[in-house]
This record gives structure tokens, C-alpha cells and sequence, in this order.
């Protein structure tokens, strides 16, 4: 019988200790001419990966335009039936003009940015704002989306709906409510639409612009069709009339017809939802160039080796703490201790979890509650008889669950927000104590109790 | 009945977070290079290079500590970021790396310019929302547990006690200078997270006491 379960201990150590070193080193085949490690990288975030800094800076430039004076006007209309044109008088104006270039500008600008990092599900952002000048500096993460998101940023997203013929604004951003992506899928592919939702003062002019401009024909049945044409920062979306009068203030626009694969599906879901992003969250008040766009390698510091020093530290510590105190047990406490960590650590790999400073704290905590865990509960069942052991485990299996609770609380209210930071703490949190109870616990019972009752010996 | 010992922690807590507040609101915290206002410098060094040895240099420059890190993807351009660097230590820091590199860069192949500080409204705003909520659904769950008790007094204790958790953190900082980095944000929610799971084991034990 204690052969038996001298045994069952061995295999559970084996067991902990190949875990341990699949997570630490991983698992590598050869695939061609290397090998690879096929347990998945950790998600760093831009503190250890790098980041792709961003810098926006006022547009001071100056540009020509044409002044609007009467003779312009007439020169406009003669030119028309001259075969020589003249050059209409211009002037150079500041493309910001200095009345814009207010702080309360610049504060809006910053807003709308972060607005539309958000709207574009950007995890992790840093926005720094010289409050003098009003030039933004943005650091965001490296990845495929990295450029898009960069083209998003640096656009105006001024959106109009003119008039095709003179050019009239008939309504603007200022007119906006809301816009999402929406997609029909039909026998000849997949369309997909621009969804603009229009406020109260912009449900009303859209319900007359769609009575106003309609398909008509003249009675010699030429076509008089009145047209709006629909811009997003002076780039034409789309040109039409409407068939009927919109009473809802919704309108969608084809931004794509008859998609037939899932990767161009995918293309134009991003890019219209990119669109979305930026006519959602207003347009910026200052036009702003891109004057550096660069990738920056993270700090080299020893953060991470002093990180892994600490850990195998602590670790170290606690064996010899464990083996001091409770001998035989210690050791196997330890390696439960070790087979804890090695299995957050497996799974902040395949949870694919942001790796930030604040994860790497949350590692370190929960670990440190699972080493308690494991010390109080051997200081309980230390010298007590065997049909002592299950009502002293379970009341402390009780009072763990209590105390636990907030935390619990903390991690769940963590793990759903989308800012990695934030993120990246609640999830370890909320991995550690799912770890926690269906291994720690379970085999701490099945050590500590099961097997010493299976024995029928009083406990060491 | 207060003892005096607890008298004495008290005292030496109200002088500690007074000295915080009052070194926060006239020097302010110490921000670190990462999140403070920088001067930086970048250029090209056209080969690999360590970045120590550029360190090196530029702290000698300018007496003072400076981060240095690879710009692009071939990480051939190098980030300079120092508090403060003046014209007299760009040209001499330039003059230093074009010897060690034996180049013959001047100051129109390089970039000088500022990056503004990340201000500590922009670093706390991400857990400001999930912090209140969580602190939310557990005061109800103290409400729960010690019904028995005097609820609002618990609360209040509660939450009185939280404030001052952190007031400690952020004295600490100003007071030893600890540079806000990095870590900062962390350090303060383990000690949150740590004080909420103590008062609530401490909580635990009062309705038995009362029993």
C-alpha cells in the first residue's frame, strides 16, 4: 500500500515536472532546416515588443486659394467660351487659421484621436499633447493593422453630403449621430454598406434633401436628376439620388458590392469600419500633418532578467521554507507550487494574454496566494489524525473561497475592459485562480488527504 | 480605546501623508524619462551598434541618465531621450559618436526635437472604471457578509481605509522620489488589491465576535 502510493507521488512529480519544462523551454520539432518551438510565443505589449510612435504636428503651411472677388467670378463664366484662360487672382492662406489654434482645439484634436483608437479597438495607446503647440505624439502597437490604424489617424474624417451640381453642403458631421458597418448577403455576393444615423436636426434635412433629390425627367423625357454626392474627407464615397423619402434619418451606402471570398469580405469589413471609426467621433478641428512615423524597439533594460531573477528567487525561497517546515510534504507542496506556476504560465501563452507590467505583477500575487494557500493548509493538517484531515481541508477550502471572492470580483471587472493594461491584470488574475481550484486544490486534496487516509496512518 | 501605540502609528501616518501631499503639490512627482518631457535626438549610425555604448556616451555628455533605443526595423537609428539636452551637448554628443563610428554626420542629418510628457490624468484613466465598479459590487458583498453590523461604519472604514492605501503609495513617491515609471501603476494596484482582500479577511472574523 505505501509502495503504491509512493508511487502515485512519483508520477504526479514526473508529471509536474515535464509541464514545467515544456512551459519554461518549450517544445521543439524540426520543421525543414530549423526547429520550432511549438508552443505559441508570449503576447508581449509595447513595453517589451516595441512600438510604432507617430508624430502629428499642427499644419502651419500656407495654401493658394482663389479669392472670391466679382472679377474672378466674371473671369470664371468668360473663360467658358474663351479659348484663352487667365489665371484667377489667388492668395496664400494659412491652411489652419489662427483663430482654430485655440488649447481647446488641441484638447478636442487629442480627444477624437483617442475616440477613434478605441472605436478601431486599439488595446494598448499612449497620447502625449504639447499643450502649447498642440503637436500629438502617439505610440500603438506593431501589428498587420498598424498602418491602417495609421491612416485612420491621420485623417480629418470631415464628412459631406453636397450637391452634385453646385456643390452646396446639404449636411455635415455636425448632422451625425452614429455610423456602424453592416453587410447583405445575397446570390451574387456579399455587399457591404456604410450605416449613417442621422441626429434630430439631421433626420429632418435628410427626410427633405431624399423628397428634393429624386430621378426625374423633363417632359421631353431628357433626365433631370438631381444627385447628392456624398464625401468623406474630400474623397467621393458615393454619387446617387434617392427612390424614396427617408423618414428614420438612416441612410446606408454600398461601399462594396458582390464579394464572393471571406478574405476580401474581411478587407472591406476593416477598411468600411475604419471609415465608421473616424466619421463617429467627429471630425478633428485642425488639420495636422504626419511628420514622423517610425518603430521603436523596446527599451533595453534588464526589466525581464530581473523579473526571472525574483521568480526563481521567491521560488527558491519557498522550497526551502516548505522542506524546512514540513519535510517530505514541503517537497511535495513545492513541487505543486512549481507545476502552479509553470501552468499560468502555459496558459498566459495560449489565452494569448497581453504580457504588460501589471500581468507580470498579477503573476507574482497570485502565485504568492497559491504558496500561502499551500503553508496554511499543511500547518492544519500538520500532526492531526486521518479522520481529521477532509473536515479541516473542506473548512479551509471554505474560508479560502470567501477570501478569495473580491479578488475574483477584481478579476472578472478586469478582464472584461479592453485597455491591455487593465486587461492583462484581470485576466492572469482570473486564470490563476481557475488554476488555482481545479489543480492546486484538487491535487493538494489528493495528496495531502486522499492518499494519507487511503494509508489509514496518522499524518506527518 | 485606542492604545498608545496605535496613537503613535496614527501620528507618524498623518505627518507621512501631509509630507506627501505637501512635497506633491510644490515639487510634484518625479516622472521618469518615459513619461516626463524629453529632448530627443535621432539619427543614423548606418550599421549595428550597441546601445550602451551610445548611452555611455551621451550620459558623459550630458551628466545626467538618458534612454537610448533602436529606431526601424534595422536598427541602425538610434532614440536619444534626456531631459534636457542643450546645443552645446548635441554637437558634442554628435562629435563623440562620429568618432566612435567613424562617420561624418552633421547637425543636418539628424533630428532634434521634444516629446511631451504623458500626463498622470492619461495614466490612471484606464483603471478608474473598472477600479470603482469592482470596489462597488465588494462593498455590496460586505453589506452582505456583516449585515449584522453596523454596515455604514464598516463601509466608510472601508473605504476610508482604501484611500489612505493609496495616499501611502503616492507619498511614498514623492517623498523617497521614486520615479513614476512603469511600475508605478502596478505596485499601487497590488497594494489595493492587497488591502482588500485583508479588511475583508478581517471582516470575516466580526460577526462571529458578535455571535
Amino acid at each position: 500500500m505505501k509502495t503504491n502510493k509512493t508511487l502515485k507521488k512519483i508520477v504526479l512529480i514526473l508529471i509536474i515536472l515535464v509541464v514545467s519544462f515544456i512551459s519554461l523551454c518549450g517544445i521543439f520539432i524540426k520543421n525543414t532546416n530549423r526547429y520550432e518551438n511549438k508552443i505559441p510565443e508570449y503576447n508581449y505589449g509595447m513595453q517589451f515588443a516595441g512600438s510604432r510612435v507617430i508624430d502629428l504636428q499642427v499644419d502651419l503651411t500656407e495654401e493658394e486659394t482663389t479669392i472670391e472677388t466679382e472679377e474672378n467670378e466674371n473671369q470664371e463664366a468668360e473663360t467658358t467660351n474663351e479659348e484663352e484662360e487667365q489665371e484667377p487672382e489667388t492668395e496664400l492662406v494659412p491652411v489652419n487659421s489662427p483663430e482654430i489654434l485655440t488649447p481647446d482645439n488641441y484638447k478636442k484634436s487629442k480627444k477624437i484621436l483617442e475616440a477613434r483608437l478605441k472605436a478601431l479597438g486599439v488595446q494598448e495607446y499612449i497620447i502625449r499633447q504639447n499643450s502649447g503647440n498642440g503637436n500629438i505624439t502617439i505610440e500603438i502597437p506593431e501589428n498587420s493593422q498598424t498602418d491602417d490604424i495609421i491612416g485612420v489617424l491621420n485623417t480629418t474624417g470631415k464628412f459631406e453630403m453636397t450637391d452634385a451640381e453646385t456643390g452646396e453642403i446639404l449636411l455635415d458631421n455636425s448632422h451625425i449621430k452614429s455610423s456602424q458597418v453592416l453587410y447583405n448577403t445575397e446570390t451574387n455576393g456579399t455587399t457591404i454598406y456604410l450605416g449613417i444615423s442621422f441626429n434630430k436636426e439631421g433626420k429632418q434635412k435628410l427626410k427633405e434633401i431624399s423628397e428634393k433629390y429624386v430621378k426625374t425627367e423633363d417632359e421631353e423625357g431628357n433626365d433631370t436628376t438631381k444627385n447628392v454626392t456624398m464625401r468623406i474627407d474630400e474623397q467621393e464615397i458615393v454619387s446617387t439620388y434617392f427612390g424614396s423619402t427617408i423618414e428614420n434619418g438612416e441612410i446606408t451606402l454600398p461601399m462594396q458590392e458582390g464579394i464572393t471570398d471571406v478574405e476580401t469580405m474581411q478587407e472591406y469589413l476593416q477598411s468600411t469600419g475604419n471609415v465608421a471609426a473616424v466619421i463617429d467621433n467627429g471630425n478633428i478641428p485642425i488639420v495636422y500633418t504626419l511628420e514622423d512615423n517610425r518603430y521603436v524597439f523596446a527599451e533595453e533594460n534588464n526589466t525581464i532578467n530581473l523579473i526571472k531573477i525574483i521568480a526563481i528567487g521567491m521560488g527558491i525561497l519557498g522550497t526551502i521554507y516548505f522542506i524546512i517546515a514540513y519535510k517530505k510534504k514541503g517537497i511535495l507542496a513545492s513541487f505543486l507550487g512549481l507545476g502552479f506556476v509553470s501552468i499560468l504560465l502555459l496558459l498566459a501563452r495560449y489565452t494569448n494574454i497581453i504580457i504588460t507590467m501589471e500581468g507580470i505583477f498579477a503573476s507574482f500575487f497570485i502565485s504568492i496566494i497559491a504558496y500561502l494557500y499551500l503553508i496554511k493548509l499543511l500547518k492544519e493538517l500538520k500532526n492531526k489524525q486521518v479522520e481529521e484531515l477532509k473536515p479541516i481541508f473542506y473548512k479551509n477550502l471554505k474560508n479560502t473561497i470567501l477570501n478569495l471572492l473580491p479578488l475574483f470580483v477584481i478579476a472578472i471587472v478586469f478582464a472584461l475592459q479592453p485597455a491591455a493594461l487593465v486587461n492583462s491584470f484581470g485576466m492572469v488574475i482570473f486564470w490563476g485562480i481557475a488554476i488555482f481550484f481545479a489543480y492546486l486544490v484538487w491535487f493538494a486534496k489528493w495528496i495531502f488527504v486522499d492518499l494519507e487516509c487511503k494509508g489509514g496512518i496518522k499524518a506527518k | 480605546m485606542k492604545t498608545k501605540k496605535q496613537k503613535i502609528i496614527g501620528i507618524i501616518l498623518i505627518v507621512f501623508l501631509l509630507m506627501g501631499i505637501g512635497i506633491t503639490l510644490t515639487k510634484g512627482l518625479n516622472w521618469s524619462l518615459n513619461y516626463g518631457p524629453t529632448d530627443i535626438i535621432q539619427m543614423s549610425l548606418e550599421n549595428d551598434f550597441e546601445n550602451q555604448d551610445i548611452k555611455n556616451i551621451v550620459e558623459e555628455v550630458i551628466q545626467d541618465k538618458a534612454i537610448v533605443q533602436k529606431v526601424e526595423i534595422f536598427g541602425t537609428t538610434v532614440l536619444i531621450k534626456a531631459k534636457t539636452i542643450t546645443e552645446e551637448q548635441i554637437d558634442s554628443i554628435l562629435a563623440k559618436i562620429n568618432e566612435k563610428y567613424e562617420l561624418e554626420k552633421t547637425r543636418d542629418d539628424i533630428i532634434v526635437g521634444k516629446i511631451s510628457n504623458y500626463r498622470g490624468r492619461d495614466i490612471i484613466k484606464p483603471y478608474i472604471v473598472p477600479m470603482s465598479i469592482s470596489i462597488g459590487i465588494i462593498a455590496i458583498y460586505i453589506i452582505i457578509r456583516c449585515r449584522k453590523n453596523n454596515i455604514i461604519k464598516l463601509i466608510m472604514e472601508f473605504i476610508g481605509e482604501l484611500v489612505i492605501t493609496v495616499l501611502i503609495v503616492l507619498s511614498a513617491y514623492a517623498i523617497f522620489r521614486i520615479p513614476v515609471n512603469s511600475l508605478t501603476m502596478p505596485i499601487t494596484l497590488i497594494a489595493i488589491t492587497t488591502y482588500i482582500l485583508l479588511s475583508i479577511r478581517k471582516m470575516e472574523s466580526i460577526p462571529e465576535k458578535i455571535k
